[in-house]
């Protein structure tokens, strides 16, 4: 009886090749010159696959049965790796199918069919079995790839945090540097002072000269020393070095117009230390000669005026007040019974409780300004909202006070104003400052939208601990008024540079809107029911759309295009400014509430920079102030306007 | 032993070829410059620990497709041969049958022969 052996040649180790009839070419005879016994068993000759046959090997197996289930007929096939002597073999199994044993036999052609049936089923077994070792082995590998990613990105925290803390530490210790350099130059000054103070007038006179043509040679840019000697010749002229009265208001004068900038003219601000205030004929030279001790780590004081005249105004108030308070070092002494209510309106800004405070304070009585004792509020102060605004910029340099005050915000004191913040080293950082969570979720929802109110505002303290900064941009210390001022007033908007089209063109609308609102305040006066604020980038580009409000959101864009025409700014703006409710209901009630607390200010005077609004019944005003860039919130009591006194 | 990458892009591609996520290695990348090198074949290494890992997984992947294909081998064989057996069944029956009716004719032919004698 003739055995049947299956037959896999060499060629079918490279799985590319074979096919059914290759695979498992049967014969009806062993091949000649080999037995059954000689063949390569099916153990022995399994493919081996390749690693690009596993790449892919649902598709490599569908192809390797189909190809055999293909090709599975009656003609037993033909091997494209076979030898002569399978050839031989071949030739002979064609010779059998040539003497009739093709296809014509039904009982085969069923055979065939079952055949088929049962080959297609292992198939199907054999490809959903690999399947799933493909499915496992991309999970395993996809686990694998998030295992180790993840193990990076910690690897990777952890460097940055180093870097993080690394930077830090050399902040602080240049900061610790800044201080002993500071201190030394204080010191330095306090000598050149003391020394000063004691030569005879003349020669007095002669070397506040020289500092001050020394000092402005330090601070002023791109002028040599000579070139600022003889400016000052110039300026002040010799005669009036005789008169030390004439001189101090030579002095000032030229103090006032030295900035040499622009930038500077505009942003003039004066720093002052009061310390070494003894001779009151010569406060106000020694003042502005002090101007140029910004550095000096104690008792420095910071005026912040929106214009010189402002600037001088204040100090015109120190001068005739003589409200200097000295310790035995010479320090001011801090103020220890600041009313509660007074911190209160001055924006929980508690730094503010010391000397500089106590100085305008004093100053006020002088002038026949009174405070109110319970509220803090200014009493028959010509230009309150001004005035106000000075206050909170005076600031002190009480580095334990800049403590108290961090401490204060990091331990919920002011959180209810300011929100919790997030402290890292000197820093503490506020975002969403002044709105609720459910105000947050919905201006969070609506960041897409040109105009956003989400408020991040950041406070730290200088490097000298002097001040306690606040901005959301480069910060110096003259930032620090305004942001509170902003942040306490109104608790809502945004202080970020314009990132869209879309929002540098919105806010080179208000822009304009804003001047020509300033100029022009008294056509605006109606039913508008919105606040606007606005504030600018360190370059001065227009930022964005701070807040509008309204009693709901389509009054105060309808007041807002009502406005905008009325300016015939725009008759159409394109795109269209998105408004929001920039307060909640809280807000709002906060805002009336300060509004009406704060009823005793005037602000007619405030030319081309009042602009009135109406809403709920209560008349407010905007106060546009383009110099400090901010936008200040006050109120007109619509019976009792005060009168102006300045 | 891996050596530190020159440059953050050859950092950034060999952790992208060893799996590691896009993000993550664009991060390490732009860290380039402030990681020590041996921070750099820290995290190398790390991605071709998970490398060798995978390459695990992947041989016994093919271990597993290999006996997959070898019992459907078997199988598919086995299946062969027993259909060949009956191919062969088939055609014996058939062949002794056709043996038998050439026998019934040579019989006839036989018996017509020994008549006519």
């Amino acid at each position: 009886m003739q055995r049947h052996t299956i037959c896999l040649p060499a060629s079918l180790q490279n799985p590319r090749i074979f096919s059914f009839r290759e695979r498992f070419l049967i014969f009806e005879t062993p091949p000649e010159g080999k037995t059954a016994e000689s063949q390569p068993t099916l153990q022995e000759a399994k493919p081996r696959f390749t690693q690009d046959d596993l790449i892919s090997p649902d598709k490599k197996l569908k192809n390797i049965v189909d190809d055999k289930v293909k090709k599975l007929d009656y003609t037993w096939g033909y091997h494209s790796g076979a030898d002569d002597k399978d050839k031989a073999n071949l030739e002979k199994m064609q010779a059998w199918e040539k003497q009739g044993e093709k296809n014509e036999d039904a009982e085969e052609k069923k055979l065939m069919g079952e055949f088929l049936k049962e080959a297609d089923g292992l198939k199907t077994k054999a490809d959903g079995g690999i399947k799933g070792l493909t499915a496992e082995k991309q999970k395993d590998d996809k686990e694998v790839n998030a295992i180790v990613s993840r193990v990076i990105e910690e690897f990777l925290q952890t460097v940055e945090q180093k870097i993080s803390a690394a930077n830090r530490d050399a902040q602080t210790a240049y900061a610790g540097q800044e201080t002993q350099m500071a201190n030394a130059q204080s010191e330095e000054y306090s000598r050149e002072t003391e020394s000063i103070l004691s030569l005879p007038k003349q020669q007095r006179i002669n070397k506040f000269k020289e500092l001050l043509v020394k000092r402005l040679s330090l601070e002023t840019a791109g002028l040599s020393t000579e070139e600022v000697a003889s400016w000052v010749d110039n300026t002040i002229g010799n005669s009036d070095w005789k008169d030390e009265k004439k001189f101090a208001e030579k002095l000032k004068n030229l103090v006032e117009s030295a900035i040499p900038t622009k930038d500077e003219q505009k942003d003039a601000s004066l720093y002052l230390t009061t310390r070494g205030m003894k001779d009151p004929d010569t406060n106000l030279c020694y003042l502005f000669a002090m101007r140029f001790e910004v550095k000096g780590p104690n008792n420095v004081c910071l005026i912040d005026g929106k214009t010189k005249a402002d600037e001088n105004q204040i100090l015109h108030f120190l001068r005739i007040s003589g409200a200097t308070r000295f310790d035995e070092s010479g320090n001011l002494k801090p103020l220890t019974d600041l009313p509660e209510a007074t911190k209160t309106m001055l924006g929980q800004t508690v730094a503010l409780k010391e000397a500089a405070l106590m100085q305008v304070r004093e100053g006020l009585k002088q002038l026949g300004i009174k405070m109110d004792k319970n509220s803090g509020y200014l009493e028959n102060m010509p230009d309150f909202a001004t005035f106000l605004g000075y206050i909170i910029k005076i600031m002190t340099g009480d580095g334990n006070a800049m403590n108290e005050l961090m401490d204060d915000m990091e331990s919920n004191r002011l959180a209810k104003l300011f929100g919790k913040g997030e402290k890292s080293g000197t820093e503490i950082t506020f975002k969403g400052a002044g709105l609720t969570d459910k105000d947050k979720d919905k201006l969070g929802k609506d960041e897409s939208k040109g105009l956003r109110k989400m408020l991040v505002m950041k406070l730290m303290k200088s490097n000298d601990n002097r001040t306690l900064i606040a901005s959301g941009e480069e910060i110096s210390d003259n930032k620090f008024a305004s942001g509170v001022l902003t942040l306490t007033i109104k608790k809502a908007g945004e202080i970020r540079p314009a990132q869209t089209e879309a929002e540098r063109k919105n806010a080179e609308i208000l822009e304009k809107l804003v001047q020509k609102i300033s100029g022009d305040s008294a056509q605006l006066t109606g039913n508008l029911n919105a606040v606007i604020a606005f504030i600018k980038s360190p370059e001065q580009r227009p930022q964005s759309l701070l807040a509008i409000e309204g009693v709901t959101k389509e009054t105060a864009q309808k007041s807002l295009v009502k406005i905008l025409q009325k300016t015939d700014l725009f008759v159409s703006i394109t795109p269209p400014l998105e408004l929001k409710d920039a307060f909640t209901k809280e807000q709002k009630e906060e805002l009336r509430t300060y509004f009406e607390s704060s009823g005793k200010s005037q602000l007619k005077d405030m030319k081309g920079k009042l602009f009135e609004i109406s809403f709920d019944s209560v008349k407010h005003a905007l106060v546009f102030t383009q110099e400090t860039t901010t936008v200040e919130i006050t109120y007109t009591p619509p019976a009792t306007p005060q009168a102006n006194s300045k | 032993m891996i050596s530190a990458p020159s440059t953050p892009g050859e950092f950034n591609f060999f952790l992208c070829e060893c799996g590691v996520e896009k993000e993550i290695a664009s991060h390490a990348a732009t860290l380039f410059d402030v990681l020590s090198p041996e921070e750099r074949v820290h995290i190398m290494n790390l991605a071709e620990k998970a490398q060798k890992r995978k390459e695990s997984i992947q041989t016994q992947y093919e271990q597993s497709v290999s006996g997959v294909l070898t019992r459907f081998d078997h199988n598919i064989s086995l299946l062969a041969r027993n259909y060949d057996t009956k191919f062969r069944i088939n055609r014996e029956e058939k062949s002794r049958e056709k043996d038998k009716n050439e026998l019934a004719k040579l019989e006839g032919k036989l018996s017509s022969t020994a008549q006519g004698s």
